[in-house]
């Protein structure tokens, strides 16, 4: 039998974006509702959370080595050199789960979601209908 | 309870400054955002030392650890493999004690370049 396929949507007329929750390694969540992150389909990684949230959920307590740390370079000839910690991701409307890495560094502030992390979904990103969607499969 | 002094100039010039921003109760608020400023410093500093320790561990075992545990997760802390595991949450409760600790999968090799986008341009 077919699987059902679900349409799952996020109002989103100014950002395109999905509603989150991040779990570190022991289950502590990062907030206890779902919170709408934004894509940012230039940004090739996972997943950029705020330094401060990095530290809220101590993932210090799951970093990966300096020596394997990835960098970026911005436009300006900036070099970035993130800090790295696997996590899990929690799509609240779909129950999905997913385990992926998160990247932060020294005084960021931003959130977003990546390019390798949609690798995990179908996504739509519906302008005239100013929504952004996951095709979620469910079994019957 | 323990009570602490304050150098006179400097407790003058604190509760001038915390009764002009919080009004009755100024010293006190100000008194509990300077310790918990503190502490949250004090916690970065503990975190950093454990860190290079932990870093410079890595570098000197990495080699070692590529031959004996391909595939494997590792912890390390204080300096120190701490535990291996199929998995990176076998390792949780490894040196809970630990403010910091490194936990990888060995031998996996990872993108180094990453690239940011329009958001992070303009940052």
């Amino acid at each position: 039998m077919a699987d059902d396929i679900r349409l799952i949507c996020w109002p989103t007329p100014d950002r395109l974006g999905i509603g989150i929750q991040i779990s570190n390694l022991s289950g502590q969540l990062h907030s206890q509702s779902e919170e709408f992150v934004q894509i940012d389909t230039g940004y090739s990684e996972e997943l950029l959370i705020p330094q401060v949230l990095f530290e809220k959920l101590r993932l210090e307590r799951w970093q990966f080595p300096d020596s394997t740390a990835a960098q970026a370079i911005t436009v300006t000839g900036q070099i970035i050199k993130f800090v790295e910690a696997p996590v899990t991701v929690i799509v609240p409307k779909t129950g999905e789960q997913h385990r992926v890495i998160v990247q932060t560094f020294v005084g960021n502030e931003r959130f977003l979601i990546g390019r390798k992390f949609l690798r995990n979904f179908k996504v739509i990103l519906d302008g005239p209908g100013q929504q952004t969607c996951l095709l979620s499969t469910l079994s019957p | 309870m323990q009570v602490y002094a304050l150098p006179e100039q400097l407790q003058q010039e604190f509760e001038q400054a915390a009764q002009s921003l919080y009004d009755e109760d100024g010293a006190t608020r100000a008194l509990i955002e300077a310790v918990e400023l503190w502490l949250s410093q004090n916690r970065k500093r503990l975190i950093q030392a454990e860190a290079t320790v932990n870093n410079q561990a890595f570098e000197a075992l990495e080699a070692e650890l590529i031959q004996k545990y391909p595939g494997k997760w590792i912890a390390i802390a204080d300096g120190k493999v701490q535990g291996i595991a199929d998995l990176p949450e076998d390792l949780n409760t490894v040196a809970e004690a630990a403010h910091h600790r490194i936990i990888v999968q060995i031998g996996q090799p990872r993108s180094k370049e990453v690239e940011l986008g329009w958001q992070m341009t303009f940052a």
